[in-house]
């Protein structure tokens, strides 16, 4: 019983589809693996404590939305309808193996065309995506080579929402990339995948609440020398409020360098979820990796899972990684009570700094109060 | 007027009894000394005047200008003017000494009703007193006490002191590990709070700290129970003699 809506999915969304557009080449393809891959992904470990069907419930047939794209008409960025973009999901998300690309194709299917954006040159204003309800069709970006690029994306939906990013950093290129997704009752799933190729840099900056339910799939793929990925972020989750945070690091070629450090605070009776993997792969000598997941539990009842994972076969590499659930020091709140302070206060003075050592860039005003108010929520 | 009253002060931490039956009266304008030796129950003292969790009441009575103190919370203490310098003060990475001070002196200004100091005021206030403590202002953009040396961190609490002002100034063994220049410093910083509207209880191990604050009353602390008071003289005569010959 538990396993038909996977079984059952490929089928009822193609009876269902609206979408008329299907000009690219691979739907036949794409019906085929989602159809193989949806029921197999959903038992993988990485779903143990979200369950994969709770993010098909939202897919009813309709045709994909177009996210709002703001800062597109700037010199060196062209947008375009992208028929291929099935070829962005297919070789990686199979090789990462943990199962997000059944949902990247879902949309797909909804979607026809994908949005492709080209980015030459140094463009001045960043380039912001918001999404809003439903099945989002999935986006594109190419920076080519020495290009660079602000990127901000915000999650505005309310109900239901899945999107996916396919990212290629072409040699030389610069992505500064933050998003957020603060909305509490939402259901979304959300996948970023991102390939450098050599001398290429990659920021990210993510602050999420959690939601009804909140999945945020991150694959970062360097595939050439010397391609830096430094992922930070810090998350506060509520009662009754779910977020699933899974990042992969695929380290693929020398001397390549990545930073994952997140802070988060589980304030009510919710649940955290923080998976984050790093593998180096044979022949990349000199790969420099860590991960650093911090968590506060604020309340008794908050779960939260959080497991590192390291997989190496090279020689000659740095790796580090840590993971810790801790609670706030009474002696710092009593030190801080001592000077006249509340202990909600103290509280916040506390969460506050916790949470500031992993916000910075663009977003950092807006989120800041944003993940705070939740802290002392209803 | 006593601004400190204790009578018959019984404390227990984790299910033992520290404290058996203490009394205690400080008054308006003066320095009263506690000491005695290890495991006498004075950072007891201190902790339970403060309002520390964990440490329990079992019998008798805290009046602090007349309102009896015992279930009243930590931060409404300090409110009312009662501020304690910690043994070992905390580190607290994140929050900057700024924006921690400016928090501590805008509660105890909203609490007695007076207005909030702006920032200009504020941050040439605390420079100003940085500076007679010889901390370096810049000081302020770090973390509370974080990085600090064990004098700097005994010194940030001497400056907190003078900052806030209050009634009554507990300071728990401020003089440990302190060389004899910082040492100085801060009895310069607590002879520059003392005066006729406010009291201290300075609690230490050593006589040293009492030639540079001249307590009005030494106390000795022993068991959980005052044994025995006197004028200044008496710290120098358990310089000499130890505690043993208070008991026997």
């Amino acid at each position: 019983m538990a396993d038909r809506l996977e079984d059952s999915f490929a089928e009822s969304l193609i009876a269902n589809l609206d979408s008329s557009s299907g000009s690219w080449l691979a739907v036949e393809e794409i019906i085929d693996r989602l159809k193989s891959s949806l029921t197999p992904a959903a038992t993988k470990e990485s779903w143990k404590y979200t369950p994969l069907r709770d993010f098909l419930v939202g897919f009813t047939g309709a045709a994909a939305v177009t996210p709002d794209i703001t800062g597109v008409n700037q010199p060196g960025l062209t947008m375009s309808a992208l028929s291929a973009a099935g070829e962005y999901a297919r070789g990686p998300a199979a090789l990462a193996n943990t199962g997000p690309l059944p949902l990247a194709d879902a949309a797909l299917l909804c979607a026809g065309d994908a949005v492709h954006i080209k980015v030459s040159g140094e463009i001045a204003q960043p380039l912001e995506i918001s999404y809003g309800e439903g099945v989002q069709v999935p986006i594109v970006i190419t920076l080519e080579d020495n290009a660079s690029l602000q990127l901000i994306e915000r999650n505005n939906a309310v109900e239901f929402c899945n999107h996916s990013l396919f990212v290629e950093l072409n040699r030389g290129s610069r992505l500064n990339h933050a998003r957020s997704a603060l909305d509490s009752n939402c259901c979304d799933w959300g996948l970023t995948q991102v390939r450098l190729l050599e001398t290429t840099d990659y920021r990210l900056q993510q602050y999420h609440t959690g939601a009804r339910k909140r999945r945020a799939e991150t694959l970062i793929l360097l595939d050439g020398r010397g391609a830096r990925a430094e992922l930070t972020g810090a998350y506060v989750v509520e009662s009754n409020s779910h977020l699933d945070q899974q990042f992969i690091v695929e380290h693929r070629s020398p001397d390549t360098f990545s930073r994952q450090t997140f802070h988060g605070i589980g304030a009510g009776k919710g649940t955290i979820v923080f998976n984050g993997r790093i593998h180096i792969h044979p022949d990349s000598p000199g790969s420099d990796a860590s991960l650093v997941n911090k968590n506060l539990a604020l309340h008794p009842e908050a779960t939260i899972n959080t497991k590192p994972e390291l997989e190496i076969y090279t020689d000659d590499v740095k790796c580090a990684h840590g993971a810790t659930v801790g609670q706030l020091a009474e002696d710092s709140i009593f030190y801080l009570r001592s000077r006249g302070l509340s202990r909600d206060d103290a509280r916040t003075l506390l969460c506050r700094a916790f949470l500031k050592s992993c916000i910075e860039g663009v977003l950092a005003e807006e989120v800041t109060e944003a993940l705070l108010r939740n802290l002392t929520g209803p | 007027m006593n601004i400190l009253e204790i009578k018959d002060l019984h404390v227990s931490v984790g299910g033992e009894q520290i404290l058996k039956g203490l009394n205690l009266s400080v008054e308006q304008g003066s320095v009263h000394a506690i000491m005695g030796p290890n495991g006498s129950g004075k950072s007891t003292l201190a902790n339970v005047l403060a309002g520390k969790p964990g440490y329990v009441i079992d019998r008798g009575e805290i009046h602090f200008d007349g309102d009896l103190l015992n279930d009243v919370d930590p931060e409404v203490r300090a409110r009312a003017g009662l501020f304690l310098a910690f043994q070992y003060p905390v580190e607290i990475p994140g929050v900057s000494n700024m924006e921690f001070l400016k928090a501590a002196v805008d509660s105890l200004a909203a609490a007695r009703g007076g207005e909030q100091t702006t920032a200009v005021e504020f941050v040439k206030s605390v420079r100003k007193i940085a500076t007679a403590l010889d901390l370096n202002p810049e000081f302020l953009k770090r973390g509370v006490n974080e990085g600090f040396s064990g004098g700097e961190r005994k010194r940030n609490e001497i400056l907190q002191l003078l900052l806030l002002n209050p009634r009554l100034a507990v300071l728990d063994e401020t003089d440990s590990g302190l060389d004899i220049d910082a040492m100085q410093t801060v009895a310069d910083g607590i002879n520059r709070f003392r005066d006729a509207h406010n009291c201290v209880l300075l609690i230490t191990h050593y006589q040293r700290l009492l030639n540079h604050v001249v307590p009005d009353v030494v106390h000795v602390l022993s068991d959980g129970v005052i044994v025995k008071s006197g004028e200044k003289d008496l710290a120098v005569t358990l310089e000499e003699r130890g505690y043993a010959w208070l008991t026997d």
